[in-house]
């Protein structure tokens, strides 16, 4: 069964889980909600089958780690970037749990003409969500670039290992605490 | 590419039916060398697309005798054309030693030279002259299609000096391969 428009979607969802909710800041003006990461598969599970929602555009993820504004930008300079001397830890980087990963999927449904942007937040200290493979396939790249950059572990994946770095760089780098290991490339 | 005779060691003669020329190998050589280098398209990011350029009809690299060539083998000389990533040096230095002697490398576009405006970033590699030895430095992000002609000219002058009696004109960091063994 279709829905018209993506509030009864919305509306009808709500009914099933109910810590689904608006989030404040849209993503470029698509409907943006915001789930927790232990409903997003159920989610998306009955969006797939009930609301015609069946294409997955993307997998993504945002580290909001220290001093972020709304759009995502640091507010002042990283202090980890490209650290000279990786033992030393910028003392004004804040502390390690704090803030959260966002996980970010953007569903497309071809008989809505429409797109719909989920995001859900996971811990930054054991960042861990289940994988999508099961419902699309498209999801196996996408989750391993996520692992490799993040780290977010994706329980259910088949086959999640890096994607992206070569095996020599450790650590994932789109982490914003992330500090770079001179390797044999870097002298 | 015709001869320019009043710069050439050249010794000319009529003879009966036409002429006798009498001049060094090392002209010769080099004349026929820098006459057709062949170069291996590497091209990694944008700058590639002014490689690209550099080939087709407005600017026709072809009239050097620079014709692309698809495997190293058949290669003399290799355009580094873009970000050098980590995870692809490897691919270069294996392909850079394919290449029969002599070889020779331009390193196309700040970012071949030295990371460009990646200098501080954990995937680049900060310069192909990391990796293997380079005869020419091309500045510019991208550089235009007239530059890269201008560095070809450079490296026809830098093969116009070279000398067979030693190593076969290959400098020391050609023989011995990349730079830094990794
Ligand atoms: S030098 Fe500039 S144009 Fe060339 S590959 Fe790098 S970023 Fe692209």
């Amino acid at each position: 069964m279709t829905h018209h428009t993506v509030e009864d979607v919305f509306a009808k969802l709500q009914k099933i889980f109910p810590d689904i909710k608006e989030s404040e800041e849209k993503i470029k003006n698509y409907p943006t909600w915001s789930v927790s990461s232990g409903s997003l598969f159920k989610i998306c599970e009955t969006l797939k089958k009930e609301s015609g929602f069946e294409y997955l555009d993307m997998v993504t993820a945002v580290d909001r780690h220290g001093k972020v504004n709304s759009a995502g930008y640091l507010t002042e300079p990283n202090p980890c970037v490209y650290s000279q001397n990786p033992s030393v830890v910028p003392s004004q980087s804040p502390a390690p749990g704090a803030g959260f990963f966002e996980i970010i999927i953007i569903l497309t449904s071809f008989s809505m003409n429409q797109k719909l942007i989920l995001v859900s937040r996971v811990d930054r200290t054991n960042p861990e969500a289940e994988s999508l493979y099961p419902l699309f396939k498209s999801a196996d790249w996408q989750e391993r670039e996520v692992f490799d950059l993040f780290g977010i572990k994706f329980t259910g994946h088949p086959n999640l290992k890096k994607i992206l770095t070569p095996d020599f760089i450790k650590g994932h780098p789109l982490r914003k605490d992330y500090v770079h290991k001179k390797d044999k490339f870097d002298y | 590419m015709g001869i320019i005779l009043e710069k050439t060691p050249i010794i000319l003669n009529k003879i009966p039916g036409g002429t006798i020329a009498l001049t060094t190998a090392d002209f010769f050589i080099n004349w026929a060398r820098k006459s057709s280098i062949w170069p291996l398209t590497f091209g990694l990011a944008c700058c590639a697309i002014e490689m690209m350029a550099a080939y087709a009809t407005r600017f026709d690299f072809d009239r050097f005798g620079v014709f692309p060539r698809p495997t190293p083998r058949q290669a003399d000389l290799m355009l580094v054309a873009g970000t050098v990533v980590k995870k692809m040096a490897s691919p270069l230095i294996r392909i850079y030693r394919q290449m029969p002697e002599p070889k020779f490398v331009i390193a196309m576009g700040s970012c071949a030279d030295c990371g460009g405006p990646f200098y501080d970033s954990y995937s680049v590699v900060k310069g192909v002259d990391k990796i293997m030895p380079v005869d020419v430095y091309l500045a510019g992000c991208p550089p235009r299609p007239e530059a890269l002609m201008y560095a070809v000219q450079k490296l026809q002058e830098k093969i116009g000096k070279m000398e067979i009696k030693e190593n076969s004109g290959a400098t020391a960091g050609q023989e011995s391969g990349a730079r830094r063994e990794l």
